[in-house]
């Protein structure tokens, strides 16, 4: 009976074992670009699958890429190109579960920045420049960031400035022209000062899940460092907690203890923040440019004025986000989503874009010439300023895409969080802030690695 | 007898034919898993390369994580909805099968929470809350200003405003449970006892929780369950672990890790960790059960 028993435990246990140490994938990849490039890559029926997060960041977004899957096989119909939206909160599990059963997507959207470089450091995404030639590459001006020693990993679906829009009305109320927004630092603390004696509530945020903190510095770091000294600090060659980083700390501060975010804003989300806004509880909002837009569209010139992010310093700064999008490492069609990809900055889908997406998004390619834009005056201005702000180098991405997650979640989140509450000083934020780097480094000695090569690029 | 003996015993090995497939599923969807992030947990997966990591990932959680030592913490302040979710559920289970006006009314209606998905239930209880939600609203109409608090907003309170989320969601279970029980107690008892003199909360005490026993324990395992491994959803939405870790939960711990820090290896140990404790309470809520049957 002993025996048996342990036949009966043991033969489950060694399946178990089967189980356990044969659940790779196969390392069954596409070939060669060059062995690939021999044959007709369009002539057998082929589907691509695309994995995207869809349009809650850019309303309208999966009608465009419908259309360009449908043009795309129009002109190949060998080829099918379906996309999935797994919207922004599944997107990376869901990734992960295919990186680890290496199989899914042939295509995929991750966002960006460092968001991308660490697939990229995972071996999860290859890099285009084994598929597109140089000359091609050299017009997709969102290709810095995408790129990693001395490689491009992403080809931009579209790009998006990202600005703030107020109500002309509390400005009349204030006793403020209405259109004169303001211009820097400065003037946005004074007129808030006016608001707030009106009735209104000067700014529209929400610091709950934690983006609220995230995003004032992405607008606000741009003006105080550069990008390339919030890279150093990642890699401490800088510090989180110097001075000029400190500035930004206090400076919210002291916007937060003066009362001139919305009340509520520690209770709700930062999106919830825009319907605040949306709502009139609030004059100023920043936001991506897209939803910015779409709020200037649906109410009116009239009613709502829009500007840059009130300046900090005399740089020249800009707040853009390519949308790279890239060619995973097992997909068996590398050659063929290339392509696909490549096909993003069609000279043809440009006028595509912008009906469809009225305008709220562009290509990120420097053939695309804003001028093509006509009426009206507010999406004239976006369109120039985001093919401006493409073309700076160095102060025009926003910081977070330079900050892997640990160290925006417990500098950036938790920190943010606890200055509004009060229960950081803005010295003990930016301490926070930098030891978060710190454990960020120890705990990281690859990743550190790799982040140090791309660092040398900036 | 040797092993081919016994497979030529059909007596002997066809019992275990028939449980195979549930061993073999059991296996896949079980252990499985189980083994397979026990494994990982011993791994540092960077740069595409899975390096041996032995029981650092353990060390680190255990000694140097303090959000997982807060999640931690967060976990256990959680534990006190147990007591309220049984005092609560006895309660509503006890009055709804009395004989009162509008019982099945009521016995219909308490079930409306459970059949809400937890998502909507946060996010309704998200409008509630906030610091200008209809909730403060309410307080301020009449007249009750001092109770005005940012009840999500404030790190000291939103564990509470979480507590008062999955109570009122998850409370109807309990009730239903304990409505099913108490209608499985022989009348006959409460009629002996009723000849005998008690009065309603003799009855309660000395009648009803007694024969509730097998009941309660059941539910108090479970609720240690849903506590420690099923309210991730509603800090998910309600609060996102937020402000400052104050609602961060062990869940939600290990969801970060693994998918915002993409660090699958600490993921593992964490869930490793939280399995194990939830293990140990589960086997000290049986064994406590054991002996006071025991005892019985």
């Amino acid at each position: 009976m002993k025996r048996f028993k342990r036949i009966a435990f043991g033969l489950p246990l060694l399946i178990l074992a089967f189980m356990l140490f044969f659940n790779g994938g196969d390392e069954e990849g596409a070939g060669t670009a060059k062995d690939v490039a021999e044959k007709d890559i369009f002539a057998e029926p082929t589907e691509l699958i695309f994995w995207w997060y869809g349009e809650s960041e850019s309303p309208g977004q999966i009608k465009y890429v419908e259309r360009l899957c449908a043009d795309y096989n129009k002109m190949h119909p060998n080829i099918t190109v379906t996309q999935v939206n797994q919207g922004v909160d599944v997107l990376i599990p869901n990734f992960m579960a295919a990186y680890e059963a290496q199989s899914g997507p042939d295509i995929v959207c991750l966002w960006g920045g460092i968001y991308l470089l660490e697939w990229v450091w995972q071996g999860a995404i290859v890099p285009l420049n084994d598929y597109i030639d140089e000359e091609e590459l050299s017009h997709w001006n969102g290709s810095k960031f995408s790129e990693y020693d001395g490689k491009i990993y992403g080809s931009d679906l579209e790009v998006h400035a990202n600005f703030s829009i107020y109500w002309k009305d509390h400005f009349r109320d204030a006793g403020l022209d209405p259109n004169k927004p303001p211009l820097t630092w400065d003037d946005l603390v004074k007129y808030s000062a006016k608001l707030k004696a009106a009735g209104h509530a000067p700014y529209a945020s929400g610091f709950s899940g934690g983006w609220g903190g995230v995003i004032l510095a992405d607008f606000m770091w741009n003006y105080l460092v550069d990008y390339h000294d919030i890279i150093k600090a990642v890699i401490g060659e800088r510090h989180f907690d110097e001075p000029a980083f400190i500035e930004y700390w206090e400076k919210v501060d002291a916007y937060n203890k003066a009362g001139y975010f919305n009340k509520n804003a520690p209770s709700i989300d930062w999106t919830e923040g825009w319907n605040e806004w949306r709502a009139g509880k609030a004059t100023f909002l920043s936001l991506p440019g897209q939803a910015a837009l779409s709020f200037v569209d649906e109410l009116g010139t009239d009613k709502v004025g829009y500007f840059p992010y009130p300046a900090l310093s005399d740089k020249k700064v800009g707040w853009v986000w390519p949308m790279p999008h890239s060619i995973t490492s097992w997909s068996k069609h590398k050659e063929l989503a290339a392509d696909f990809l490549k096909y993003f900055h069609a000279k043809e889908n440009y006028s595509k874009m912008i009906d469809i997406m009225d305008a709220r998004i562009l290509p990120a390619d420097d053939r695309f010439d804003p001028g093509i834009i006509q009426e009206p005056e507010h999406k004239k201005w976006y369109a120039k300023m985001a093919m401006d702000w493409m073309k700076q180098k160095g102060h025009n991405f926003l910081a977070e895409s330079a900050l892997p997650w640990a160290i925006i979640e417990k500098g950036l989140v938790i920190g943010g969080q606890a200055l509004i509450l009060g229960e950081f000083t803005p010295r003990e934020a930016a301490d926070n802030m930098e030891q978060a780097a710190v454990e960020w480094r120890e705990q990281n000695p690859e990743l550190l690695e790799h982040y140090k090569i791309w660092a040398a690029n900036y | 007898m040797d092993f081919i003996t016994r497979l030529k015993n059909q007596k002997d090995y066809k019992p275990y034919l028939y449980i195979l497939p549930s061993i073999l599923l059991l296996i896949f969807v079980f252990f499985y898993p189980l083994i397979q992030n026990l494994y990982r947990s011993f791994f540092r997966f960077a740069a595409g390369k899975a390096i041996f990591y032995g029981l650092n990932h353990y060390k680190f959680l255990l000694l140097s994580d303090t959000i997982a030592r807060r999640a931690f913490l967060n976990n256990l302040t959680l534990l006190l909805i147990v007591p309220v979710f049984l005092v609560l559920s006895i309660l509503f289970a006890v009055l709804i099968t009395e004989k009162i006006r509008l019982r099945e009314l009521y016995q219909t209606t308490i079930i409306i929470p459970y059949v809400i998905s937890i998502v909507a239930a946060g996010v309704i209880f998200s409008r509630l809350l906030r610091f200008d939600g209809v909730i403060n609203s309410i307080l301020e109409k009449i007249g009750l200003d001092l109770l005005v608090f940012d009840w999500l907003g404030s790190p000291r309170l939103a564990i509470f405003a979480l507590m008062a989320t999955i109570v009122w969601r998850e409370l109807p279970f309990g009730i239903i449970l304990f409505i099913t029980g108490i209608s499985n107690i022989n009348p006959e008892i409460y009629e002996a006892a009723k000849i005998d003199g008690a009065n309603w909360w003799q009855n309660l005490f000395h009648i009803t929780i007694p024969q509730l026993k097998s009941v309660i324990n059941f539910y108090v395992v479970y609720n240690v369950m849903v506590i420690f491994a099923w309210i991730f959803t509603y800090v998910y939405v309600l609060t996102s672990g937020g402000p400052i870790n104050a609602t961060t939960i062990l869940e939600l711990r290990i969801f970060n890790l693994a998918f915002k820090e993409f660090k699958m290896g600490r993921a593992s140990a964490l869930a490793m960790l939280l399995f194990i404790m939830i293990f140990i309470f589960v086997y000290l809520q049986f064994k406590i059960r054991q002996e006071t049957l025991e005892e019985v």
